[in-house]
């Protein structure tokens, strides 16, 4: 018997589909069962860009920090070539900051011996495997680390950043899970460009627990029918949520929710 | 069973007072914000919050409110400010009940101005029972480092009896409110690099086990 996944054509879940759907079902119905995916936004664009550069700067240490944001810059432009946000031109600017300060911090950790390498695991009583893309793996030190980009640095990481890295780290026996939380400059008090938390054991095992309990949830909810189109009926999304705040995001929900 | 999914489809419509451009807006029916005239509206200071709350670009705004108004809440974080949460109602100028929140310091100074009349007035026999009437009868522009902001000029203008739409409630979600040691909010801790690890020496291969 196949499971409700599997009638959906869904072979796997990932960190990021369970925490859309946590946070915003009627999103995750639109993009990752009726397939209405709009194109990824600048920020999304911008941390790619980012990571990239990053990337460059630690698999080869002489490479100065220069060229490092050049290929930042080379990639943010490839992947917004088409994208007509009035925020890509700041964003692009800003590029420079964000490599600089992620590369003087993650040198420190030496050459990384795994990038966007695939890991999956499983979840008791969840039919299908969650796959995920880790950033860097630093076996030497026995760690994983995922830089995220921002504009100001959060008090704690976050549960959908926890999601992500307890399955990471779940796939990695005893390495720890690191997040390298990067601003484009300084701040004024805090000169701080580059803070890394680091996840307890606690924090993995709880989000796991969550990510077992959410996967659990759209697993039944997706045993109700086996019409994507009735699904959608059963959910309403909120467009003042700041999920919805891209025009083209709204402009695809009003046409699949019909208002 | 009813299913424990989805949005509850309910927006919480709001007002709020834009202190850079002196503008006040409402939810528009079709989302975004409209402008409207500066309002004169019924103001439930009776149930204020106080609390944290953290405005950021394009991700949903967070509160951690205060126990209660003489008990704050520790700090969540970065960029939190001591802010309010108050319904307000016009059916004229709001369409009916609405969140009125904010951490512009310059509104917030007005909104403690006016709660201190309130407290003052709202003992009066006359009062009892009643919600003061607010009046926004102009802004005063206040320089800082930040340039030009506004405050606005609150008054009570009279004491008028609760209607029916705005419930003698808390205007927060219990969720939101800071629950001493319960709710996480200590800051994470930058942690170091890992220390290098020292060459490995080269292998002697005399010194190898041969199988």
């Amino acid at each position: 018997m196949t499971s409700s996944f599997e009638r959906h054509g869904i072979a796997h879940l990932s960190a990021s589909s369970l925490n859309l759907w946590a946070a915003q079902p009627a999103l995750w119905i639109m993009e990752r069962l009726l397939g209405r995916r709009t194109p990824p936004g600048i920020p999304a664009a911008r941390g790619k860009a980012v990571e990239h550069g990053v990337h460059l700067g630690l698999t080869n240490p002489r490479l100065s920090i220069e060229e490092c944001i050049e290929g930042a810059e080379r990639e943010f432009i490839r992947q917004t070539a088409l994208n007509t946000d009035p925020r890509r031109e700041d964003e692009r600017k800003k590029l420079a900051g964000w490599v600089r300060g992620a590369i003087e911090e993650l040198r420190q950790y030496g050459a990384p011996d795994g990038y966007q390498e695939k890991i999956e695991i499983r979840l008791d009583d969840v039919a299908v495997p969650l796959i995920g893309y880790i950033d860097w793996r630093f076996s030497d030190h026995g760690l994983i680390v995922d830089l995220k980009t921002t504009e100001r640095f959060p008090s704690q990481i976050g549960d959908a950043h926890g999601r992500q890295g307890a399955a990471y780290a779940s796939a990695h026996g005893n390495f720890g899970m690191r997040f390298a939380y990067a601003k484009p400059a300084p701040g004024k008090t805090d000169k701080r460009q580059v803070t890394v938390y680091e996840m307890s054991g606690d924090d993995v095992r709880r989000h796991l627990s969550a990510l077992r309990a959410i996967a659990l949830s759209l697993g039944r909810f997706l045993a109700v029918s086996n019409d994507a189109r009735e699904l959608a009926g059963l959910i309403v999304p909120d467009f003042d949520s700041f999920w919805w705040s891209d025009p083209s995001v709204r402009a695809v929900g009003r046409d699949v929710f019909g208002f | 069973m009813p299913l424990n999914i989805g949005g509850s489809g309910v927006v919480k419509p709001y007002v709020k007072y834009n202190a850079k451009a002196d503008k006040w807006f409402v939810r528009a029916p079709e989302g975004g914000d409209q402008e409207i005239a500066r309002p004169t509206f019924l103001l439930d200071l009776k149930n204020i919050r106080t609390g944290w709350l953290r405005f950021r670009e394009g991700q949903a705004p967070e509160r951690v409110i205060d126990p209660s108004l003489d008990r704050i809440a520790p700090n969540p974080g970065e960029d939190f400010k001591r802010g309010f949460v108050v319904a307000a109602f016009s059916q004229k100028f709001f369409g009916g009940m609405v969140e009125f929140a904010s951490a512009s310091i310059h509104l917030s100074n007005a909104i403690r101005d006016i709660y201190a009349a309130f407290e003052e007035q709202s003992g009066r026999p006359e009062n009892r029972g009643k919600v003061p009437v607010v009046a926004c009868t102009g802004s005063d522009p206040m320089k800082d480092k930040f340039g030009t902001n506004y405050r606005p000029r609150l008054e009570i203008v009279k004491w008028a009896d609760r209607p029916a739409e705005l419930a003698d409630a808390s205007p927060v979600d219990e969720a939101d409110v800071w629950k001493g040691g319960a709710q996480s909010s200590n800051p994470a801790q930058h942690v170091q690099p890992p220390k290098p690890q020292p060459a490995k020496p080269a292998v002697d291969p005399a010194l190898e086990t041969e199988f």
